[in-house]
């Protein structure tokens, strides 16, 4: 069990992390650890962003579709950014030179739902995929990073709306959050079937496209969307209610649940009115490396919590308005959250702000190698 | 109080905005001072000070009120019917009080996530009524404390609404035959003026100032857009949770009069619901435009891109719910199955959607975006 002087030993260290230049453009510098935002001006304009820390912003690239969760490259040199539902294009990008390499398709009847996970050594990129035509079935589609991201296969996931995927410590095993939302993009982003809709968290073999677990959402209108990965392989996930499927009725129950082991999906342990102040609505999650510790994001409760992951209960919670991405910082032992303000935080032992961009909002999710 | 999730306008919206690069107004131009922002200025400090201030004032006021009437009932040995009818008057008077600072969708009261523990509504379970009998029903010593650690429902004007007009728990003999109905009564009251003074403090020693000043450095409001955002938010959010959560949603509208819900109505015991949709829109009128302060609507008038019909939409939409309201005589809940009445709700019900929907037309008048995040939805 790990107490308040343990916790703040972990997290301490903060101030060895200075302030970002908030105009960025500065020489990159390749050993400065690189962090990727994607982010909109007020005039909807969608840049992909990256970051070396210490060093400010390195690039921003003006893109046509707005892109929802970025992610490195295991070789350090290449980030991705995939489009948010119900977008079609993966941006490759050489964060060296800040410019777009590859901007890859989706099929003809596919969108992508904006996240996506890489293997091990790089090879194959796994991205969720919706197949509209298809009652919108979810899809887990694999392009070859070393042949130009070229789509060599699909897996079937019997189920809709996937959304963030994550790589087990096995390597071969992919957990997925199926959100249950049926969309079309004929519809825009309209729900199509909140009537109906079951969330699942899936367990995926990439060995052979079997389907190895799937455990159901807590409640038939909470969508699971986001989730994390711990290195011991827990995987945190986090929901969202869909008040829209039942307006009279005010959920107030858990959005935050650990699946360990063989077990099932577990509520992490806060009191009724934590979960209130979430506004029914998790974005991000994130482990700590060693897995001890966790943030969650809620932009409409406008709140960072951090939990102690091995008795699921909270640490603490920080107030920072529209938050929403998150990732962890190694060196520093931090969590680094962004928000639609343009700002970025760190969040341990306190909340502190570490760099502000003008007429910029930050989108859902942010990376941190 | 409790809005609906999940749709446009949820509370503590923010937005990133124009970096400070505003533009000269035709007012500065005219009185030729140097400052840029000093519509902004106005509006800012003189919605914060001259309307949000005062109304957290009257709340505090109206609970210390409360206090002093409870503690008189309390203490009087007979317990007189007509002692109970001054609580019962002056729990009205604090029940109003909080109608007009609940549209306000920032500031301490959202922060320190006071406003379940002021109000616990909807309770579609009369969660409240369990909770409080079972502390009335417990060992426990009925302080002000021991009600700041209790539930949620136990706490705030919804329990207190409970012990004073609920046939069951509020009859004078129930007073007279168990002291600790009093004292949870006069407990829960403290409870609630503690809240009222230090969301009151907090206002006025803190958030009112970094209301008034968005800039580099106030991490809060780091620009104009990120607090017009919030004040334009509150406006938005307000009129839905008037139209939706206090009046719609009892009417299930659409169905008629047949299929209407009285216990979904706020303030069902105390029959008072109608008085606190009249205070909320009160209140949405002031944070558009206050008499003798310089607020939104004013505001709107200096920016030359804004159009004067739709600044001229709002203010008719505002009149015409008031003509709405007026139409209405005697309590919702004892008439709103009946035809005639629900008819006039339905009424009230359309004004109150054209409201909301003048009012949505505020973030694209002045460029805001209402929480870029909160409302994506993936």
């Amino acid at each position: 069990m790990m107490d308040r002087r343990d916790f703040i030993r972990i997290v301490a260290g903060l101030g060895a992390l200075s302030l970002l230049p908030l105009s960025g453009c500065g020489v990159a510098d390749k050993n400065a650890q690189p962090l990727l935002l994607s982010g909109s001006d007020n005039g909807n304009r969608h840049t992909l962003s990256g970051w070396r820390l210490g060093r400010g912003e390195s690039f921003r690239i003006e893109v046509a579709q707005r892109v929802h969760a970025p992610l490195m490259h295991p070789n350090g040199q290449q980030a991705i950014f995939v489009a948010r539902r119900p977008g079609t294009s993966i941006y490759v990008v050489d964060i060296n030179e800040g410019r777009i390499q590859q901007e890859v398709a989706a099929l003809p009847d596919r969108h992508f739902y904006g996240h996506a996970t890489f293997s091990n050594d790089g090879r194959w990129l796994y991205v969720a995929e919706n197949a509209y035509l298809e009652q919108g079935l979810g899809k887990i589609a694999v392009y070859d990073a070393k042949a130009s991201y070229q789509r060599v296969r699909e897996f079937d996931l019997q189920g809709i709306g996937p959304h963030q995927l994550a790589l087990m410590p096995d390597g071969h095993t992919l957990v997925i959050a199926l959100g249950g939302i049926q969309t079309h993009p004929h519809f825009s982003r309209d729900k199509l079937n909140l009537d109906t809709m079951q969330s699942e968290l899936v367990f995926l073999d990439t060995r052979n496209g079997m389907i190895q677990q799937r455990f159901a959402a807590p409640h038939q209108h909470l969508s699971l969307r986001h989730l994390d990965v711990s290195a011991a392989g827990d995987v945190m996930v986090g929901a969202q209610f869909q008040t829209k499927a039942n307006p009279d009725f005010n959920y107030q129950g858990p959005l935050v649940f650990l699946q360990r082991g063989n077990g099932g999906l577990e509520a992490l342990q806060a009191p009724q009115q934590t979960w209130l102040s979430q506004q029914q609505y998790i974005a991000s999650v994130v482990f700590s490396d060693d897995g001890s510790l966790a943030v969650t994001t809620s932009p409409r409760g406008g709140v960072v919590n951090l939990w102690k992951v091995d008795d699921g209960t909270l640490l603490r919670q920080f107030e920072v308005a529209d938050v929403a991405g998150a990732g962890y910082l190694t060196q520093q032992a931090s969590f680094v959250v962004s928000n639609g303000l343009g700002q970025l935080f760190s969040v341990g032992r306190e909340l502190s702000l570490l760099a502000e961009s003008p007429k910029t909002r930050w989108d859902n999710h942010l990376f941190l190698v | 109080m409790k809005k609906r999730q999940g749709s446009v306008g949820r509370e503590r919206l923010s937005v990133t905005g124009l970096g400070g690069a505003f533009l000269l107004t035709a007012s500065l131009l005219l009185s030729g001072c140097g400052q840029k922002s000093d519509d902004s200025q106005a509006l800012l400090s003189q919605t914060a000070n001259q309307v949000i201030v005062p109304l957290y004032r009257e709340f505090n006021e109206q609970s210390q009120t409360l206090v002093t009437q409870t503690q008189a009932f309390c203490a009087d040995s007979e317990q007189t019917a007509q002692a109970l009818a001054n609580v019962q008057q002056q729990w009205r008077e604090t029940m109003a009080a909080w109608a007009r600072v609940q549209p306000i969708r920032f500031g301490p009261v959202d922060q320190g996530n006071w406003r379940w523990k002021i109000q616990f509504w909807p309770d579609r379970k009369d969660i409240t009524r369990k909770k409080v009998e079972a502390l009335i029903a417990s060992d426990d010593e009925l302080t002000a404390e021991r009600v700041a650690s209790a539930s949620v429902p136990v706490q705030g004007l919804v329990a207190l609404e409970y012990l004073l007009f609920d046939p069951r728990g509020s009859a004078v003999e129930g007073y007279q035959q168990n002291a600790r109905r009093c004292e949870l009564l006069l407990a829960t009251a403290e409870r609630v003026e503690q809240v009222s003074a230090t969301v009151l403090n907090e206002w006025r020693d803190d958030y009112a100032k970094s209301f008034s000043s968005p800039g580099e450095g106030n991490s809060r409001y780091p620009e104009l857009q990120t607090t017009l955002a919030d004040l334009i938010s509150s406006l938005v959010v307000g009129a839905e949770v008037v139209k939706l959560n206090k009046l719609g949603l009892p009417m299930a509208t659409g169905k008629g009069a047949g299929y209407a819900k009285p216990y979904r109505l706020e303030a069902w015991r105390s029959q008072y619901s109608l008085e606190l949709m009249k205070a909320s829109t009160e209140t949405l009128k002031s944070l558009y435009q206050a008499e003798g302060v310089f607020g939104l609507a004013d505001y709107l008038r200096t920016r030359p891109e804004v159009d004067e019909a739709k600044i001229a939409a709002i203010g008719q939409a505002f009149d015409a719910v008031d003509q709405q309201f007026a139409t209405l005589k005697g309590p919702v809940f004892t008439q709103i199955k009946q035809p005639e009445y629900y008819a006039k709700l339905v009424e009230l019900h359309s004004a109150l959607a054209v409201l909301e929907s003048s009012l949505g037309e505020l973030p694209e008048m002045l460029d805001i975006n209402l929480g870029f995040n909160s409302n994506d939805g993936d």
